[in-house]
Parts: C-alpha cells; structure tokens; sequence
C-alpha cells in the first residue's frame, strides 16, 4: 500500500510525495524549505496530512493511484481506455466493467491489441 | 453483471454474443468455437501431425495450449530472429510453455544460418526488416514441416489481424491479395505442407481473456522492428466501429468467408508454378528466396534446428 504526505502551507496542498519504505520523504527534493526559511510566520500555517491512496492501478508498465474506490468502467474512462481494447484484470481475476473496484485491490490493465 | 451459464458473477463481457460469462464458462465457450472452426473447415484430419509456429505472444501460445487441450497434441517451432533481448525473452516464454505441455519446440536460429541478427540481414539485402523476416519464416515454418513429418502448420492469427487486413485490402482495393486470406491454405506435393488459422474467428481480447484465466505467461512487448503501425491503425477504427457497433468485426470476416466459399476457386494468378531447384520450395523462378538468401551469404549452410524437448 501506498502512502502519501500532503504538505499544506496556508491551507493550501502545495504537493504530495510519496513516503519512502521507512516513513520519511526527503525535504531536499523540493523547494518549500526555502520557503519556510523566508517567511518564519508561514511556520505556523504549515501542515503535513498523511493518508493512504485507495488503488494502484498498472498499465502498460506505468503505475497510477486513485483516491476513490470507482468501477471498472469509470477506470477505464478516466484513462481514455475503449474496453475493446483493455481488459481489466482485478487482484488476478478478470472482471466485467460493472465491477466496483475497491480499496486495496491490485489493478492491471492490460491492452490486447498487438501489431502486425 | 451475472454468468448467462451458471449464475455466477461473470468475468467478461462478450457484447458481439450478446452474453457475459464467469471464468469457467468462457474457457468452454472459446474452446467451443476452435473446436467448431477445426472441424467445419477441416483443418485437422485424425492421421495429421501437426506443428504450432509459437513466437511467444498470446495468439501463439494460446493456441498451442488449446490445439493440446482439445486432443490435438501438437509440438511447437520457434523462429529465433537474433534480436538482442527481445528474442531471449520471447524463447523463454516458449520453453515455459514446452515445459507445461511436455511437448517438443524447435528452434531454428537465424544467426547461426546468416551469422546476423535479423535487422543486419534486411540490411545486406536492403529490404525491410519485416519484409526478410517473413520471407525467412515463410520458408522455416514450412521447411521444419517437411524435414521431421509434420502434415499441418498451425498459426495464431486472430479475427483481428484477418479484420484488419481485410480493411486495408478493401481500402486500396488490393485484388492481388483480397481473396488470399482463408482459415485453411490447402498444401501442394510434398513441398508445400497445408497451412491453417484455428483462432480466425476469435478476436484478440477473447484469446487475452483465455491467455489471463489460464495463467499462460506470454510477452507483452512487441517486436522493435514491428512495421506493423498501418495495421495498428486498421485496428483501432475497427475497434472504435466494434465499441459501437458490437459485431461488426466478426460479421466482416465471417461475411468475406461467405463470399469466397461463393466465389469457388478461381484459378491462381496464371504464373506458372515451379520449385527450387536446390531445395523444392515453390518459387516463381529456378531457385527460392531463402535459398537466393543462402548464396547472398555465401553460405553452404543446411537448415538446422534445435530440439528442446
Ligand atoms: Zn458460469
Ligand atoms: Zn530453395
């Protein structure tokens, strides 16, 4: 499962990053300590949320996370993927597109399409 | 969305039959179908031997799974083009697949024959990588059939891949090739071995579905000289039509299998057919494109395989 940190600074998310294995993520790889450094007020405004993504969905060698739990037919949607095209595979089984994929399952898409 | 069989949640969605289906079903119903195609069109005879031309794609394995399955214990070879990763890769996958079916692979290797890879062979004789590389498997496919007895050479073309080239001979309206494609090519003599298509009527995503529920491990990654960016193209619109029009791709080829049972055999092209002098192969003229390949090499090599039983 993957967890992410949202760094709010003014109420507003400025990013999130994914947490390593151990539980940190490393600050020098952005740009908000300078800002800190700046404006010692922004401390107090400063928050960090953690939280777990829902799905881990791969296809084609590329991973993506959604927040919500949706069907397999929204999934496919928001990819701009025909199901002509992909099948979806669910924790190992395939599934049809009226399947509600939930928190904590493994997505594959997979394309059937091969070249000539 | 329910199993129409048995009730239970189903695992895919077949909407050109109008139908859904769990896990089990679907396997049965795909077997079915292969079933069906071999014995309408004769494709296996009780007496054949057949052989699976298996690249390491779903098409291919799948196919040599099943034709085993369904009692058509058939050995398999494999072509190995000498593409750096991507050949090994493919040529594992085969073996996996020997190991599971306890059946014979050969494994014919186009380095040890022209002392290049694929790529360097199409470019001493500046053609297209595709182009030499079907030449050379044309030619090895059928050449492994003649030297160990095989009588039928099974191939995993899909509804898909016959759509597909269909629509562009239709398009370019290409007469030469339009009534070429068939689920069987019959075999001439003893130099020609009769070639078949038993997945011609299953479309790709029904043999990725069979390939995921069977656990058949097959690569994904295509070939890196894949020429194959017209037909991708054919593809997909035909896929756009079929998301709207369920149907459509099987009620094209089914309609064309029509035509040509209608149209009977006209005679061939009128070109005088002849064999290789050097090997018996047909060819048009006194000797064949592989063995004009062989003398282009200076090679004096004759054909080997490698056995992986
Ligand atoms: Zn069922
Ligand atoms: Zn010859």
């Amino acid at each position: 499962m993957l967890v992410y940190l949202t760094l709010n600074v003014e109420h507003r998310t400025l990013n999130r990053f994914p947490l390593t294995p151990n539980g940190f993520f490393d600050i020098r790889y952005t740009n908000y300590d300078i800002l800190i450094a700046d404006s010692p007020d922004a401390l107090y405004n400063i928050s960090f949320i953690c939280y777990e993504l829902a799905m881990k969905v791969e296809c084609e060698g590329n991973a993506y996370s959604f927040e919500k739990p949706m069907l397999a037919s929204k999934l496919l949607e928001q990819l701009s993927l025909s199901r002509e095209t992909h099948l979806v595979v669910v924790n190992g089984k395939l599934v049809t597109e009226d399947h509600r994929i939930d928190r904590d399952d493994e997505v594959k898409l997979i394309r059937v399409v091969s070249g000539g | 969305m329910k199993c129409r069989v048995c009730g239970k949640p189903a695992n895919i969605n077949l909407r050109s039959y109008k139908t859904a289906l769990c896990e089990e079903d679907f396997i049965a119903f795909l077997e079915k179908r292969v079933s069906a195609t071999i014995g309408k069109y004769r494709l296996i005879d009780e007496a054949d031997r057949p052989i699976v031309a298996v690249s390491g794609g779903k098409d291919s394995l799948s196919l040599w799974y099943m034709m085993n399955k369904l009692g058509y214990v058939s050995d398999g070879i494999y072509i190995d083009l000498g593409i750096e990763g991507y050949s090994e890769r493919s040529l594992e996958k085969v073996r996996q697949m020997a190991d599971t079916l306890r059946r014979r692979v050969y494994v014919f290797h186009v380095r040890n024959a022209l002392q290049k890879g694929i790529d360097g062979v199409a470019r001493v004789i500046r053609r297209p990588t595709c182009s030499a590389c079907g030449t050379i498997k044309r030619y090895i496919m059928n050449r492994v059939c003649i030297d160990k007895g095989y009588t039928v050479l099974a191939t995993g073309h899909n509804l898909d891949d016959e759509a597909s080239a269909l629509f562009g001979n239709v398009l370019y309206w290409k007469r030469e090739y339009l009534w070429k494609k068939n689920v069987v090519l019959e075999g001439r003599g003893e130099h020609l071995v009769k070639k078949i298509k038993p997945f011609f009527l299953c479309s790709e995503r029904e043999i990725a579905a069979y390939a995921i529920m069977k656990g058949i491990d097959y690569i994904y990654e295509e070939c890196p000289y894949s020429e194959g960016a017209k037909t991708l193209v054919y593809k997909e619109m035909l896929n756009r039509i079929e998301e709207s029009s369920p149907g459509t791709k099987i009620m094209f080829v089914k309609g064309y299998l029509k035509m040509l049972k209608e149209k009977g055999d006209e005679k061939e092209d009128g070109r005088e057919s002849r064999y290789c002098l050097r090997c018996g192969y047909p060819t048009f003229s006194d000797k064949c494109s592989f063995c004009w390949l062989l003398d282009k090499f200076g090679t004096e090599y004759d054909v080997e395989f490698d056995q992986y039983n």
